[in-house]
């Protein structure tokens, strides 16, 4: 079965790292065969919310982030990895296999 | 405890604070500078025309620098139960003249304590009082006395000493400042670094420091402007038809100012390109320090010309950190080994 990834991604100004971190962890999530769902937290405010269920079902959480995720309390007891915007914007492969990693 | 994962949460709240932070001054600062462009020095103390109104709006918004940074740096650390104390103390804190660095203590010294005051175990009967009252009341008055009676002086003496440095920089110190500011500036394209250049710079502009914040707004069009002018001399030898579309949405970015333009000609290519933003960027700066021409308004790079106190050199100083960060882009990719063929990232 398909692993379930669901993604936080959030930069300073909102307007760019944050949606590019996204494009990028959906591109190698599906490459690499994994269900991804993103929310972005920009400067429009929260996007594609994650809904507490697609929460509950994931196998893994990214936090791609340079600033604090907001209601990060949905997350308790998820594992999550956390990484910068620009480290995702660089390489995203590279986020996805070290998410894959904790599921193992 | 871990310092260095200590280190990266405070940046990580300080990064929360400037983020909510950026709105707030883009329209203050805009406010501000339409206000005294158009209504001359007289704006200040009046609003009996449509440009001390103007002025109005944007010099209040400025003022709010300092609480939207301590709420926010608070709320990053704490939640919710770290907004409303910070606001409180964050307005004492501007009011006192302790500017940007006033802010950002007052966040962390907020959010810290409400963090700690959260964790002290109650009575289950007790909880509702402890989030409704005991939290905002204690949290509001230590904090509020501390600032009041402990640090707001030697903070508000910082921040004077600061701007009257800023104020009076001249010559080689100057050019240092815009090229360190400029580099700043390009290294991340809007990155963390970026935004300390930023925050520096317009702490700079709000008191007056018009030195810094020229050199930081200028840095911002830069890097795209410059990457502009590189597709188009390179033209296909250098550059995939995905960026030289990329090159055209960069002279966009570029005017408007948006360094993060820059940002898909950079994962493409970082070792050629960050490298060449950073010189171009940084030369440029530094060569209007030289000049020592200044603009007063919260624009960036293209759009504050017409503003500049000279606008023949500005254009120059523009011109020449572009055209120098075009050449070396394409001077590294003509002369060391580059496939335009590999598939982005």
């Amino acid at each position: 079965m398909a692993k379930k990834m669901v993604a936080v991604t959030a930069c300073i100004a909102g307007i760019a790292h944050t949606y590019m971190a996204a494009e990028n962890l959906k591109k190698f999530a599906k490459k690499e065969g994994y269900d991804i769902k993103v929310e972005t937290q920009g400067a429009m405010g929260v996007e594609n919310r994650l809904s507490s269920s697609e929460i509950q079902d994931a196998d893994v959480v990214i936090f791609a982030v340079d600033t604090t995720v907001q209601d990060s309390d949905r997350f308790d007891g998820k594992k999550i990895l956390k990484v910068g915007t620009s480290e995702v914007v660089k390489d995203g492969k590279a986020a996805i296999d070290e998410a894959a990693k904790l599921v193992n | 405890m871990n310092w260095k994962k200590f280190g990266k949460e405070l940046a990580n709240h300080f990064q929360t604070g400037v983020s909510y932070m950026i709105p707030l001054v883009t329209a203050a600062g805009l406010l501000t500078s339409i206000a005294v462009i158009f209504g001359g020095t007289n704006v200040w103390n009046q609003t009996s025309n449509i440009w001390g109104n103007l002025r109005l709006l944007g010099q209040t918004g400025l003022g709010f620098i300092p609480v939207i940074i301590a709420a926010y740096i608070s709320y990053s650390i704490a939640d919710r139960p770290g907004l409303a104390p910070a606001f409180i103390v964050g307005l004492v804190a501007s009011s006192m003249g302790t500017g940007f660095l006033g802010g950002m203590l007052v966040g962390l010294l907020v959010g810290y304590l409400v963090e700690w005051l959260k964790k002290i175990p109650m009575s289950p009967r007790l909880t509702s009082v402890k989030s409704l009252i005991i939290i905002p009341f204690l949290a509001t008055l230590i904090v509020g006395f501390i600032l009041i009676y402990v640090v707001g002086d030697p903070i508000k003496a910082m921040t004077v000493g600061l701007t009257a440095w800023l104020k009076g920089m001249s010559g080689t110190n100057a050019v240092l400042m815009a090229a360190l500011l400029g580099g700043m500036m390009a290294v991340d394209m809007g990155g963390p670094i970026n935004k300390i250049a930023y925050a520096f710079g317009m702490a700079a502009f709000t008191s007056g420091g018009y030195q810094a914040s020229t050199a930081m707004l200028m840095a911002i069009g830069i890097p795209p402007l410059g990457m502009f002018l590189a597709t188009i001399l390179g033209g296909k030898r250098l550059y995939s038809d995905a960026e030289i579309e990329s090159g055209r949405s960069a002279l966009i970015m570029g005017i408007v100012g948006i360094t993060e333009g820059t940002i898909p000609f950079a994962v493409a290519d970082p070792v050629r390109v960050i490298p060449s933003i950073i010189v171009g960027t940084s030369i440029g700066c530094a060569t209007n320090a030289f000049f020592g021409t200044v603009q007063k308004t919260a624009l960036s790079t293209v759009m504050a010309i017409p503003f500049s106190s000279n606008v023949i050199l500005y254009t120059i100083a523009i011109l020449i950190g572009v055209v120098i960060e075009a050449l070396l882009v394409n001077f590294l990719k003509r002369f060391t080994r580059h496939n335009t063929n590999v598939e982005e990232g």
